[in-house]
C-alpha cells in the first residue's frame, strides 16, 4: 500500500485529478469569484505600470522625430483648416437634421450607452491580442459589445466579462472577424485582423474595391455592435488573382496597443 | 521560494504593463516563460514549483485561457529542465540556457495550439489560433525574443548573484 501512495504514478494520477476538477470548476464558472480578486489585486498596479509605459513610448518617438516635427506642423496646419471647414459644413447639416426630425416628428431611438473604462494590462501571451479593461458586468458590460477609442473609432469586441472588468479582442488579433462596409461606396465584406497592427477587409471577387483612402465603418451585427462606427481607411488590394475574395488592407484609425481609456458600448 | 515567485509577478507586471514597449512585429517575449527558465536552472524543482504554479495562474486568468493550462505548461518545464540538468547539461552554462529557451518556446506554443483545440472541442471557450499564422509568423518572431530576454535575465541573475555575494548555486 505504500509503495502505491509513494510512487510516481499515484502522484500524476492525482495532478491529473486536480487539473480535470479545475477545469471543470472554470467551465462551470465557479473560479470566477477567485479570478475577479485576482485581476482586482492586480489591476491598480498593472494599470499604473500600463499608463507610465504608454506615456514613456510617447516621449521617446518624440525625441526620434524632431526632425520631421516641422513637416508636420504644416500638414497639420492645412487640415485643422479642412476640418474647420467640414465642421461649419456639418453644423449646417445637423440644423437641416434636427428641422426635418422635427418635422417627421420621429424620436431617435438609437442612443447608445457607454461606459467609460481604463485600460490596465494586456494579455501576456502573443497568440492573442486582449485588452484588459476596468470595467466589467457591474457596469453592464457584456459579451459581444463594441469597444471604441477616441472619436468612436472601433478599437475591438468584448470577448470575456468578470464582474469588475473585461477583456477586449482587438480587431487586431488574427481570430478577430467584424462586418464591414466601405462608407462612399458601399462594399460590405469582413473586416479581419492580421495579427501585426494590420487589418484586411474581405469583400466578394465580383464587386469594385472601395478607393483608397476610403473611410471603413462598422457594418452593425446587434445593439451592442452598432452601424456607422469608423475603423479606419482602405489602402491596396493585396488580394491574389486565385482567391475567391479580394483582400484590401486597411490602416486602422488608433493605435491600439497604446490606448489609455476605451468606451464600450452597454445595454 | 518566496522570492523566486515575486520575481515571478514582477516579470508577469512588467508584461502585462509594457505591452507597447515590449512588442514589436505584433509579437512579443514571452518573459514569464523566460523566467521560470532561468529560475528552474538555478534553483532545484521543489523551489520552483510554487513559482511556477503562481505564474501559471496569472498567465492564464489575464490571457482568457482556461485556468489551469499554463500551470499545467509551467510544472512540465520545471520537470523538464530538472531531467535535462541531471542527464543533459553536466555543467549549467549560457548556451544550456539558450538551448532550453529556443526548445522550449517551441514546445510551448505547440502545448497552447493542441490545448486550444483540445478545449475547443470538448466545448471550452477558447481563442482559436491559425496554424500557418501561429507557426510561420508568430514562433520565430517568439523564438528570437524569448532568447534575447532569457539572455537578459541570465545576465541579471549572475549581476545579482555577484553583488550579493550569493554563492548557493546548482552543481
Amino acid at each position: 500500500m505504500r509503495r502505491i501512495f509513494s510512487s510516481k504514478v499515484f502522484y500524476l494520477f492525482i495532478m491529473i485529478a486536480v487539473f480535470s476538477a479545475i477545469f471543470f470548476l472554470d467551465f462551470k464558472g465557479f473560479l470566477d469569484a477567485p479570478k475577479n480578486y485576482t485581476i482586482s489585486f492586480f489591476k491598480p498596479i498593472a494599470g499604473f505600470f500600463y499608463n507610465a509605459s504608454g506615456g514613456g513610448i510617447q516621449k521617446l518617438s518624440a525625441l526620434f522625430s524632431v526632425g520631421h516635427l516641422m513637416e508636420q506642423n504644416d500638414f497639420l496646419r492645412e487640415q485643422n483648416i479642412k476640418l474647420q471647414a467640414s465642421l461649419s459644413k456639418l453644423a449646417e447639416f445637423e440644423r437641416e437634421n434636427i428641422l426635418l426630425r422635427n418635422q417627421a416628428k420621429t424620436a431617435n431611438n438609437e442612443e447608445i450607452n457607454l461606459v467609460f473604462a481604463s485600460v490596465f494590462g494586456q494579455s501576456p501571451v502573443s497568440s492573442n491580442q486582449l485588452i484588459m479593461v476596468d470595467k466589467g458586468a457591474n457596469e453592464g458590460i457584456s459579451e459581444g459589445a463594441a469597444a471604441l477609442g477616441v472619436g468612436n473609432v472601433l478599437v475591438g469586441k468584448v470577448a470575456k466579462v468578470f464582474s469588475s472588468s473585461a477583456a477586449i479582442l482587438s480587431i487586431e488579433d488574427k481570430t478577430s472577424a467584424v462586418g464591414a462596409i466601405s462608407q462612399e461606396k458601399r462594399i460590405p465584406g469582413i473586416l479581419r485582423g492580421d495579427g501585426a497592427g494590420g487589418l484586411i477587409f474581405e469583400i466578394e471577387s465580383s464587386k469594385e474595391s472601395p478607393s483608397q483612402g476610403e473611410k471603413v465603418i462598422t457594418a452593425g451585427e446587434n445593439n451592442l455592435f452598432p452601424k456607422g462606427f469608423l475603423i479606419g481607411e482602405a489602402g491596396e488590394d493585396i488580394s491574389i488573382d486565385a482567391e475567391a475574395l479580394k483582400k484590401i488592407r486597411v490602416k486602422p484609425m488608433l493605435r491600439i496597443d497604446a490606448l489609455e481609456d476605451i468606451f464600450i458600448v452597454s445595454q | 521560494m518566496i522570492v523566486q515567485t515575486l520575481l515571478i509577478i514582477a516579470v508577469f507586471i512588467f508584461q502585462t504593463g509594457f505591452p507597447a514597449l515590449l512588442k514589436f512585429g505584433g509579437v512579443f517575449p514571452d518573459l514569464v516563460l523566460a523566467a521560470i527558465i532561468v529560475i528552474s536552472f538555478a534553483n532545484p524543482a521543489r523551489k520552483v514549483v510554487v513559482p511556477a504554479i503562481a505564474g501559471g495562474l496569472l498567465v492564464d486568468i489575464f490571457s482568457g485561457m482556461t485556468l489551469g493550462i499554463s500551470v499545467i505548461l509551467f510544472l512540465a518545464i520545471v520537470f523538464i529542465i530538472n531531467a535535462a540538468k541531471k542527464f543533459l547539461f553536466a555543467n549549467f552554462n549560457f548556451s544550456a540556457i539558450l538551448v532550453a529557451v529556443f526548445g522550449i518556446t517551441i514546445f510551448s506554443d505547440i502545448f497552447y495550439f493542441l490545448s486550444a483545440r483540445i478545449l475547443g472541442w470538448l466545448g471550452f471557450k477558447t481563442f482559436f489560433v491559425e496554424t500557418k499564422y501561429l507557426f510561420f509568423s508568430v514562433l520565430p518572431k517568439e523564438i528570437l525574443y524569448n532568447l534575447i530576454a532569457a539572455a537578459a535575465l541570465y545576465l541579471l541573475w549572475i549581476l545579482a548573484k555577484f553583488l550579493t555575494g550569493y554563492r548557493k548555486s546548482w552543481k
